[in-house]
Formats: C-alpha cells, sequence, structure tokens
C-alpha cells in the first residue's frame, strides 16, 4: 500500500518528474507565506501610517481602539470585508471585477524575489531587475482597467493620469537601478546583496550612488501614486480618481496594493542602496563588525526598511501636491535627463575603477 | 429593555465582533454644506478635537466609500435631490447624523423660507440628532459616541436592514428616565424600530426623477 | 522716463515701472529648490519628534477637567431658587421674540387672580440659541447653559416642558401671608391635556440614572434637601 502511494510512484502514473512537484510544493508554501506575510504587514502599515501622519500633525491617532488604537486596522478591514458589494449598472464587467487582482497580484509577484536574509528568498531568479521592471506593469493595468471599466468618465480621467504618471517614472526608477547593475555586474538579487560585503552602494558608488538614491525615492514616491504626486487619486480634484467606484473588497484591495507596493519599494530601495540584508561594518574594526553580525540579518533588512517607509511617510505629510502638468514636466525634463547623465557618469567610474573599497 | 431579545448565542457573540467593528471605524463623506461644516471640520481634521481617535478620521470624498454621512449645513431644495443620490449610492450599512438646528427641523429657517427644506429626515432617514447652532465639535464628537453606542446594541444579523435604536439610552441630558412616564416608555420602544430601507423609500419629498419612476 | 511712450497728455501711465525678477540658472534653482525642500521636512521631523507639541484634548476622556465658559448657550432653563420657585410670570415677551417660534408659552389666570405660568414649551429641534429670549425676559426668568452634550436618536424627544409646577411667581408666592397656601398653590395643579407634541418634564441637580456611555456631569449640581417645600414634582 505505501509502495503504490509515495511520491515518486504518483508522479509516475502522472507522468511527471518528482523534482518538479516538490519544487511546486515549495512554491506552494512560498505563496501561503507571502499571503500571510501581506496579512499582517498591510495591518502594521496602515496603522502606522495613521500614527505617524497624526504625530506630524500635532495630534493623536487613533487612541480608542485598541491600546493607543492597535486594533484600528482590524476594525477597518472587518468591516470593509461586510460592506455590500456594488457593481456600476453599465460597467464593463470583466474589467471591474479583474482590475482589483491585477493590482494586487503585481504586488505578490513582486514579493517573490526580495531577499529577505540569506536563507529566506522565495525564488531567486537570475534577471531580478529585469523582472521587478516588468512585474510592476500588472499594476499600472490594473489601475487603467479599473478606471475604464468603471463606466464613469471622472474615473476613466483619473485612471489614464495615474496610468501616464506610473509609466513615465518606471523610466526614472530603472535608470537608478541599472547604475547599481553596472557597478554590480549581475542582475540577480541575491548577487547584488552579496556585493556590499564591504560597504553599502550608497557611500561606495560616491556621489553617483547618491545622485541615484535621491533619483530612485523620488521616483518611487511618484510610481506608488503618493503625495506629493497623488494626483490621479487626489481628493479635491477627482473624487478617489481611478478607484471611485469601488468598495468593500474591492476597494480594501486597492487601498492593500498601495501599502504593499510601499513595502517593496522601500525593500528595493534598501536592497539596492542600503545592503539588503548585509550588516553595517566599518573597515577593518573587527570588533565593532563582530558586534554588528549578533543582529540577525533578517533585523537589518527590517529596520532598513522601516527607515524608508518612514521616509515615504514623512515626504507624504509634509509637501503639497503637484499639478499634472509639473508632474510629468519634472519626469521627462528633470529627471529623466539626469538618469542618463548619471548612468553614463556611473558607466565611467566603473571603467576607471574610481570607487572606495574596491 | 425591550431591546435584547432572545438571540442564539452564535449569533450574538457574531454581532458582537461585528458591530464591534463597525462602529469602531466609520467613515464619513466629506460633505457640509454651510456654517455647521465649519464645525464638523473642527471636530474631523483639526488636532485640538481630533475625530481620528475613533477611527474615522479617513474622511473619503467618495460615496461608495464612505459609511457615515455627516449632514452638516442646510438642506435647501435644490440639494435635495443631490443628498437623496449620495445617500443611495452609499453601501449598506450606512448611517447618518443630522448636524445642527437647520438639519433636525429647518432651524432659523422653519417658521418662513421658500427654499429650505424642513429637517433631513423629509429625505433619508435619520439615525442620530445633534442639536445646536452650530453644536460644538465636543457635541458631535458626543454625537458620533451616541452612534457608536447605537450600533453596537441596536443592529443585528438576524435582522438586517433594521434598526432597533435604544432610544432611552440616548436622551438630551434635560431628561431622566424618572419624567418619562411609563406609557411613553412603551411607546418608544415600539416605535424605536424602524426598517431602514423601508423608510429610505417611503420619504415624502418628490423630486422629478423619484417620480417618474 | 520722461522718454516714456505711455502718456496721456503729460502724465506718464506706464505701469512697468517695478524691477523684474532675477532669474537664476538651472543649477541654481535645483540646490535651492532642494534645500527648501529639506528645511520643510526638517520642520515636519520637529513636531513629529517632540510629542509634547501635541494639542489634542481627548474629549471623552476629559470630562472632569474640560472647562466650558459659562456663557456657551447650549440649554434653556428656567430659573429657579432654592426652594423650586419661578420668576416666570407668562408674560409671552419671549415667544413673541423668538425668531422661528421655539418657544410656546402657555399661561393661565390662578387664584392670585395674577397672569401664571402653566406651561413653558421649549423646542429644542428648531431653537438657535441665540439668547434674544433671555435678554428680552423683564423678570429675569430664564437662562441659557452651558451642557451641550444633547444628541438624541429620536426627533420627538426636543420638545420640552421647562417648568416644574403651574403656579405664581417667586415675588408673588413670597407675598402670601400663610405658607400652607404656598403648598396648595404650588401643588394644585389641573389643566387639560396638552394637545401638542410629547411633552416631556426636566430634573435639575440629579444624576442620571440609567446606563449612560459616559456619565453625565452637571455643572449646576444642586441636590434638594427634606425641608423644601416643593417636594412632589407635577
Amino acid at each position: 500500500m505505501n509502495a503504490n502511494w509515495s511520491l515518486s510512484n504518483l508522479t509516475e502514473r502522472i507522468n511527471m518528474s518528482s523534482v518538479f512537484v516538490e519544487q511546486l510544493m515549495w512554491v506552494a508554501v512560498g505563496l501561503i507565506g507571502v499571503v500571510t506575510f501581506i496579512s499582517l504587514l498591510a495591518l502594521v502599515l496602515v496603522y502606522a501610517e495613521r500614527k505617524i501622519c497624526a504625530h506630524i500633525q500635532c495630534r493623536l491617532g487613533p487612541m480608542r481602539v485598541g491600546w493607543h488604537g492597535i486594533l484600528q486596522t482590524l476594525a477597518d478591514g472587518i468591516k470593509l470585508f461586510l460592506k455590500e458589494d456594488i457593481i456600476p449598472d453599465e460597467a464593463d464587467r470583466l474589467l471591474y471585477f479583474l482590475a482589483p487582482f491585477f493590482c494586487l497580484v503585481a504586488t505578490l509577484l513582486s514579493l517573490l524575489v526580495i531577499p529577505l536574509s540569506p536563507q529566506v528568498q522565495i525564488i531567486d531568479v537570475n534577471i531580478g531587475v529585469i523582472y521587478l521592471g516588468a512585474v510592476s506593469g500588472f499594476g499600472i493595468l490594473g489601475v487603467i482597467m479599473a478606471g475604464w471599466g468603471s463606466n464613469n468618465k471622472w474615473s476613466a480621467l483619473g485612471a489614464m493620469r495615474a496610468g501616464a504618471q506610473m509609466v513615465s517614472y518606471e523610466i526614472s526608477t530603472t535608470l537608478s537601478l541599472l547604475v547599481i547593475v553596472l557597478f554590480v555586474g549581475s542582475l540577480q538579487l541575491s548577487e547584488i546583496v552579496l556585493s556590499q560585503q564591504e560597504g553599502w552602494w550608497i557611500w561606495r558608488a560616491h556621489g553617483v550612488g547618491v545622485l541615484a538614491f535621491i533619483l530612485l525615492l523620488i521616483s518611487s514616491v511618484a510610481e506608488l501614486n503618493r503625495t506629493p504626486f497623488d494626483l490621479a487619486e487626489g481628493e479635491s480634484e477627482l473624487t478617489a480618481g481611478f478607484h471611485t467606484e469601488y468598495s468593500g473588497v474591492r476597494f480594501s484591495f486597492f487601498f492593500l496594493a498601495e501599502f504593499i507596493n510601499m513595502f517593496i519599494l522601500a525593500a528595493m530601495m534598501s536592497t539596492f542602496f542600503l545592503g539588503g540584508w548585509m550588516p553595517f561594518h566599518i573597515g577593518q574594526l573587527t570588533a565593532f563588525n563582530a558586534a554588528m553580525d549578533l543582529i540577525p540579518p533578517a533585523i537589518w533588512f527590517i529596520g532598513k526598511t522601516s527607515v524608508m517607509i518612514f521616509v515615504f511617510m514623512w515626504i507624504r505629510w509634509t509637501f503639497p501636491r503637484l499639478r499634472v502638468d509639473q508632474l510629468m514636466k519634472l519626469e521627462w525634463q528633470v529627471l529623466m535627463p539626469l538618469g542618463f547623465v548619471n548612468l553614463f557618469l556611473a558607466a565611467i567610474v566603473v571603467l576607471t575603477n574610481f570607487y572606495f573599497f574596491a | 429593555m425591550g431591546l435584547s431579545e432572545d438571540k442564539p448565542w452564535l449569533i450574538s457573540s457574531i454581532d458582537q465582533v461585528v458591530n464591534w467593528s463597525r462602529a469602531n471605524s466609520l467613515w464619513p463623506l466629506a460633505f457640509g454644506t454651510s456654517c455647521c461644516a465649519i464645525e464638523m471640520m473642527m471636530a474631523t481634521n483639526s488636532s485640538k478635537f481630533d475625530l481620528a481617535r475613533f477611527g474615522a478620521e479617513v474622511v473619503r470624498p467618495s460615496p461608495r466609500q464612505a459609511d457615515l454621512l455627516i449632514i452638516a449645513g442646510t438642506i435647501v431644495k435644490k440639494m435635495a435631490p443631490r443628498l437623496k443620490t449620495l445617500y443611495e449610492q452609499m453601501p449598506e450599512p450606512r448611517y447618518v447624523i443630522a448636524t445642527g438646528a437647520c438639519t433636525i427641523s429647518g432651524g432659523p429657517f422653519v417658521y418662513n423660507s421658500y427654499s429650505t427644506i424642513r429637517g433631513a429626515d423629509e429625505i433619508i432617514p435619520v439615525d442620530v440628532y445633534v442639536p445646536g447652532c452650530p453644536p460644538r465639535p465636543e457635541a458631535l464628537l458626543y454625537g458620533i459616541l451616541t452612534l457608536q453606542r447605537m450600533i453596537k446594541e441596536g443592529e443585528s444579523m438576524a435582522w438586517t436592514g433594521k434598526r432597533k435604536k435604544p432610544v432611552l439610552a440616548a436622551l438630551p441630558p434635560a431628561i431622566t428616565g424618572d419624567d418619562i412616564y411609563s406609557e411613553m416608555q412603551v411607546l418608544l420602544d415600539e416605535q424605536s424600530e424602524f426598517n431602514v430601507r423601508e423608510r429610505a423609500k417611503e420619504s415624502t419629498w418628490h423630486t422629478k426623477e423619484y417620480d417618474e419612476k | 522716463m520722461s522718454e516714456s511712450k505711455y502718456t496721456i497728455g503729460n502724465i506718464d501711465i506706464s505701469t512697468v515701472k517695478s524691477k523684474r525678477p532675477i532669474r537664476k540658472g538651472t543649477l541654481y534653482n535645483l540646490v535651492t529648490g532642494f534645500m527648501s525642500l529639506m528645511k520643510g521636512m526638517k520642520i515636519t521631523a520637529y513636531y513629529f519628534f517632540h510629542t509634547k507639541e501635541v494639542v489634542t484634548e481627548q474629549y471623552p476622556e476629559n470630562r472632569e477637567t474640560l472647562k466650558i465658559s459659562e456663557r456657551f448657550r447650549a440649554e434653556l432653563k428656567l430659573k429657579k431658587d432654592d426652594r423650586g420657585f419661578l420668576n416666570c410670570t407668562g408674560c409671552n415677551i419671549c415667544a413673541q421674540n423668538c425668531p422661528n417660534g421655539s418657544i410656546e408659552v402657555i399661561a393661565m389666570k390662578g387664584e392670585t387672580n395674577k397672569k401664571e405660568i402653566d406651561r413653558y414649551i421649549w423646542h429644542m429641534d428648531s431653537c438657535t440659541f441665540c439668547n434674544i429670549c433671555v435678554q428680552v425676559c423683564p423678570y429675569d426668568a430664564i437662562e441659557m447653559k452651558p451642557n451641550f452634550e444633547s444628541s438624541a436618536l429620536d426627533r420627538r424627544l426636543y420638545i420640552y416642558q421647562l417648568n416644574k409646577y403651574a403656579g405664581p411667581t417667586k415675588k408673588n408666592l413670597d407675598k402670601l401671608e400663610d405658607p400652607a397656601d404656598m403648598q396648595r398653590l404650588v401643588n394644585l395643579i389641573k389643566r387639560e391635556p396638552y394637545k401638542g407634541p410629547i411633552p416631556l418634564g426636566m430634573q435639575q441637580g440629579e444624576e442620571h440614572n440609567f446606563n449612560h456611555p459616559e456619565p453625565v456631569k452637571k455643572i449646576v449640581v444642586k441636590k434638594e434637601t427634606a425641608k423644601d417645600v416643593v417636594k412632589k414634582d407635577v
């Protein structure tokens, strides 16, 4: 009996190799883990956003729901889950249904390749950078589908603006990431993290690295449709933009996708420029380096990503909004030329070996 | 009193969780017509009286994503059909707070006005009334506390769409239970249950679109 | 300036006399722009890290220490002395002066052959708290109190009867020689039933005895002792 139903027998019967099935099982485990991770992350991030925004504005955030409002996101989630589901009358049903899933699937796929620690990286694609750029296109598609499928001219307008903005700022993002790829020489994300053993790229690739970091920061904020670049969902311009007609669970998918995207971009920034899970080493101070090594690498990664998320929220609650033409002008006339010049300079720096701790 | 009927244990425990979550995460719709809107802005968005403490800081501009409609300001006859449209666009567990004297009964315009309607409950069913002209931000916060009380006690999955208002639980401070005679008590208990959906349909306000249906 | 092209007669009307703004180069703009952004972020970070700048008054939790000005108008009350006697004679001046008719005064002619108050009805749902009634009252009979916690779930509860007894004013009661007369005049009420919306009485100085979410703290707390003449509420 046991011999008939073992894994190898099964796979022989189904004509699949057992190695493939085993890998498939690992991927399934990874997906379940990622989904759990997303839910927990959303809880923490939404609460953090409200508290940080409140303290920047000299007030207290949610205070009454749990101790100091910890259970606030849980209440929000349960309430959104139980709302009535409204589908507009003449909406394009297929697009209306699929749009939130596209946005969420984009974030899920991006989360699969981020290296959290030397052992935890779900899939290590050897074209990691290109994969990340390609998969964020799914999110843009979801936005445009949401706007068109709602049968609402203001949603369509907001979606067109949001789509144009996200597509434009992809360019700047990719240009900054390419700087680091030039330095590392490989597209694989784990290689990029391992190459920062002697020092993080933000100061190793001096000048060029700092400029690439700032460019990535600005274009990440724009990629996420956050203030100061959130004209597409700016509340006083187009009521809620492309997700005006969504309510309940569908809206919570968009909401979730925005926050998880923020985590992904912060993780990308910390992987490429701040060393990923690499601890902070200074040159030859072995005692200091050993002390830094005591902290587990996952904690390093989470710490760096949290600092970047705080910077995103800090930027959001400080600056006013840009108009849509100022937005596009910023990208095509300022950031993209700067990006190309930066890439060119980076190529020169790499070729002449003009960086520290070489 | 008359409101806690015998519900099975499972339904009442699910109700507790569901009502807790709905009461603690009310998302208001950004709707303000006149002077009461200033006080509502102070109550929701300022740093001194902060509605975010109650979890209600996410003021959504789109009615599809909001579930609390704080009517702040006079409702004129031109605005009335649009208010009804907005109310109908909100998804189902939806609550209405009528702020200020103009929305309770017409306020300063109740006597002699050609253009206002005498109270928002001519058009949409209202849950909580907050009197004042305009009410203090703290009075509006008290109104939201009253609404939370009503959600936690008066709604259940066993009777969806109906709301049993625990009217005697939120009395204006000038009244005590002693002053309400016993017949009045029974009357309020009986009449305090109302079906929100029926009530929304039977409003006496006739708009052109409404009449053509 | 004397060669300006734009003149009417001798008067020079050319308006372009102000200096043009000096435009700097792109690099200057970039760098100074960036520095100004950093300055903005510094201010925000200051407010984030200094939690003593928080100005929120946490309303339900700070009810014990909340100070509302005594002049804030949120509730109408008839003035009573410690025996519970009113000053109101039922002269109807406040009702005539109310801009939207939120006061209704029903007067009667009692045993003292003077006009007396029978019922004093106040509609809180249409009252705008403008204070005109308080200002025009010639007998100093009503006042506005700052008790603002008055939201209700049913609109019919907002019609109040503000007087506890129907009878003569304090001045007239003091003029009576026989103290037993006081009791009789004040307690003796025979009125026809009120035909308007349901009136409800009002009590002063007593804590709420139902399961209120937060205990209401009265601004005026005066317990009636056993020595009071007016014991029974009518």
